[in-house]
């Protein structure tokens, strides 16, 4: 990425090809270099490097210490063919996706556009909104436990007294998901929301007050400039949360006790690999799923990218 | 030369980082444990080592938490950053061990003199594999039955004695219960249904560990009576247990019966008071059984200080040592468990002390001790929430489950 600018910038793409060559001054691409060498040591060490690692280990039988065994593709053939708990976290990652990540976005831009107006005590929603975001994901289960308690949770007894059902949000394996997604939006839009009123600041008032002048209501407003202006901020926010979406990990672990249906109906791919590499000591099937879930990441992010020209406006 | 010196610095910054500054003289060992609540019990050991050892201090951390604990264990192992002394259990010396980093301690018995005999022998049994050595036992665990007695009297239900059998249990269990209180807890614990399987003359698993044995007919005669028991509302079922866990459904008084360990003693007698009971597990037709458990302490073969640290290790062997621990734990030295029983003297902790007699090591596979007992956990997870419709269904399933895993 950082490569590319300084050579583009550079470069005016005008001249020829030798001509750019000698364009540049050698001790100056030298210093580029060295200015970069730090990222780029630090990407080698603890990206590239780990992830070619990753991937060897996938062809073995490994413990996570002592000396791994190779197994050619045994690893994959076994994921696909006989655990069905491979199966369950692939479900779930995606059905967690799908269910939170959307839904996410949605909420924070209504919120955001809220917000952006002249509110009152615009700073103290903003931190209001961003608070969950900075609780730690433990703090925020338990209290999320105890507001859907199916016998003393404050949302049961609501339901209770207003419909006379009581469901078990955490325990009725048709529900946990539902729960598990609505406490990652709830706890995600935080981040989003500040995102998007930084996006929405930069968007001109003179789009507006033409648009007031051709008679414009706010509705027509929001869908027809907020909306497409917003769209590059969107894009960054869609790639990024899908990918947190896929590594969620953290409220799968506290929101499953121990093993059993509750923790079958929530684990993700991540949760997965943990219970594979760290629990079960089978860190060579562990980095076979992680292959797997880089892999799903890639893919889709790569969609995500083909797509974008279709609908972001810069 | 600017750039030329500014990397040459760079380069000394980077070395004196790498290289740590080595002190000779004093060593230090390092000591990781998995519970706060011990860690003043083990600094007491420390200091009564130091003190007759001044030349070595021993560091210690104390990880919150036995997963996370093994997580850090596991991602240390066989590096310079392994502690030289650190606490195991059964489980993770069935995985340890074989991986060749856990040192052999059956020379350093005979060279610093350890007299085994004063240990409990289960827990040395459970760390003893192809008759070697690997862990000094630290301390054991044993089950029997808690009570509130608040509730007894309340449903006019006599307290239970030592001699009651299963069936007397799940009796028990029914009369206790009303709209408002389960007669018993229930619990998600491996440990306690093992328990029932193996007193109704079940095994878990084949002597020689390669095949589980849960659905034979011992085994599903008991588990059927439970699963009557929390199918009919008398014991809580897995949904209720996941969001009441049953300890503390027992002492907020919501059941009036748990089945639980030593370890939950103080727990219990803090909250309940005078209201706790305390008795033995009830027989089945081969008796009493309670699936014990005990930590050991062990070090790793690529421990620097060992001389100094199978020193210390001998030390915690000790009856001095061991009843450093008799607040919290029931110490592994048979003599210092009379100790821990002094420290409870109002409540009948003597069927803990009773139960060390009819104690079997937890049950585990030969291979994949670790997934196969967390496959049991699971199926277990199912059967309480309801996903078979009798204890035969859902233990011919966890066999099934348990044996691919072994064979894994």
């Amino acid at each position: 990425m950082s490569e590319k600018k300084i050579a583009g910038g550079t470069a005016q793409g005008t001249l020829p090809r030798s001509a750019k060559r000698s364009a540049w001054n050698r001790g100056e691409v030298v210093t580029a270099y060295l200015f970069l060498l730090p990222l780029l040591v630090g990407i080698a060490l603890f990206f590239i490097v780990p992830i070619a690692q990753t991937i060897g280990y996938s062809f073995t039988k490994w413990k996570g210490v002592g000396i791994p065994e190779f197994i050619g593709l045994r690893n994959y053939v076994k994921l696909f063919t006989r655990d069905s708990k491979f199966s369950m976290e692939l479900k779930n990652s995606l059905v967690f996706v799908l269910g939170s990540i959307p839904a996410t976005l949605a909420v924070s831009v209504i919120i955001a556009a809220m917000m952006n107006g002249k509110v009152k005590g615009q700073s103290f929603y903003r931190t209001v909104y961003f608070l969950p975001n900075v609780t730690m994901v433990a703090v925020v289960v338990m209290i999320w436990r105890w507001l859907l308690s199916t016998q003393y949770g404050v949302v049961d007894t609501v339901l209770d007294k207003l419909f006379g059902i009581r469901p078990a949000w955490l325990s009725d394996t048709s529900l946990t998901m539902l729960s598990m997604c609505i406490i990652s939006i709830w706890s995600g839009a935080g981040y989003c929301i500040v995102i998007l009123l930084a996006g929405l600041q930069n968007i001109s008032d003179t789009y507006y007050e033409a648009a007031r002048i051709d008679g414009a209501n706010g509705v027509q407003q929001f869908f027809k400039i907020t909306i497409p202006l917003l769209t590059p901020t969107l894009f960054f926010l869609l790639v990024t949360r899908v990918i947190a979406g896929f590594n969620q990990f953290d409220l799968v672990y506290m929101l499953a006790d121990g093993p059993g249906p509750i923790q079958n109906s929530l684990r993700t791919l991540v949760f997965g690999i943990y219970q594979s590499g760290f629990q079960e000591f089978a860190m060579g099937y562990a980095c076979a799923k992680a292959v797997i879930l880089f892999l799903i990441i890639m893919v889709v992010t790569f969609l995500q990218t083909m797509g974008e020209k279709h609908w972001v406006h810069y | 030369m600017k750039k030329v010196l500014a990397f040459v610095l760079a380069l000394a910054m980077m070395l004196t980082m790498a290289v740590t500054v080595a002190s000779a003289e004093d060593v230090t060992l390092t000591m990781w444990i998995w519970d706060d609540a011990q860690a003043p019990a083990m600094q007491a050991m420390i200091d009564g080592f130091t003190a007759q050892n001044p030349g070595i201090k021993v560091e210690l951390t104390s990880v919150a938490g036995v997963t996370d604990y093994n997580t850090k264990m596991q991602a240390v192992f066989g590096s310079a950053d392994a502690p030289s002394v650190f606490w195991m259990n059964f489980n993770l010396s069935k995985e340890y061990v074989p991986m060749g980093f856990v040192q052999d301690l059956t020379e350093a018995v005979t060279t610093y003199g350890i007299d085994m005999s004063k240990l409990n022998a289960g827990i040395t049994d459970a760390y003893t594999v192809d008759g070697k050595l690997y862990a000094i036992p630290k301390d054991t665990d044993s089950y029997a039955v808690y009570y509130n007695k608040a509730l007894f009297d309340a449903a006019g239900v006599a307290y239970p004695n030592d001699d009651w059998t299963i069936d007397d249990f799940v009796e028990t269990a029914k009369a206790l219960t009303t709209d408002k209180t389960v007669g018993w807890s229930n619990t998600t614990s491996d440990r306690v249904y093992y328990n029932f399987m193996v007193s109704n003359g079940g095994k878990i698993y084949s002597d020689d560990g390669t095949e589980a044995l849960v659905n034979s007919p011992e085994c599903v005669e008991v588990v059927q009576k439970l699963m009557d028991l929390f199918n009919g509302g008398y014991a809580y079922n897995g949904s209720q247990l996941a969001e009441v866990n049953a300890s503390a459904a027992f002492t907020s008084g919501l059941a009036a019966m748990d089945i639980d360990g030593s370890w939950m003693i103080s727990q219990f007698a803090d909250a309940l008071g005078d209201n706790l009971g305390i008795c033995q597990l009830p027989s089945g037709p081969a008796g009493k059984g309670s699936a014990g458990h005990g930590i050991g302490y062990a070090t790793t073969t690529s421990n620097p200080h060992m001389e100094e640290t199978l020193k210390f290790l001998a030390y915690l062997a000790t009856d001095e040592a061991q009843e450093m621990q008799a607040n919290v734990v029931i110490p592994a030295a048979n003599a210092a468990a009379a100790k821990w029983e002094e420290v409870y003297p109002n409540v009948n902790v003597n069927a803990f002390v009773q139960a060390l007699g009819y104690s079997f090591p937890v049950p585990l596979a030969a291979t994949n001790a670790t997934v196969t007992r967390s496959t049991f956990q699971e199926y277990l997870g199912n059967m309480l929430q309801g996903q078979y419709a009798t204890a035969q269904e859902a233990l011919d399933a966890a066999k099934e489950a348990m044996d691919f895993a072994i064979e894994e």
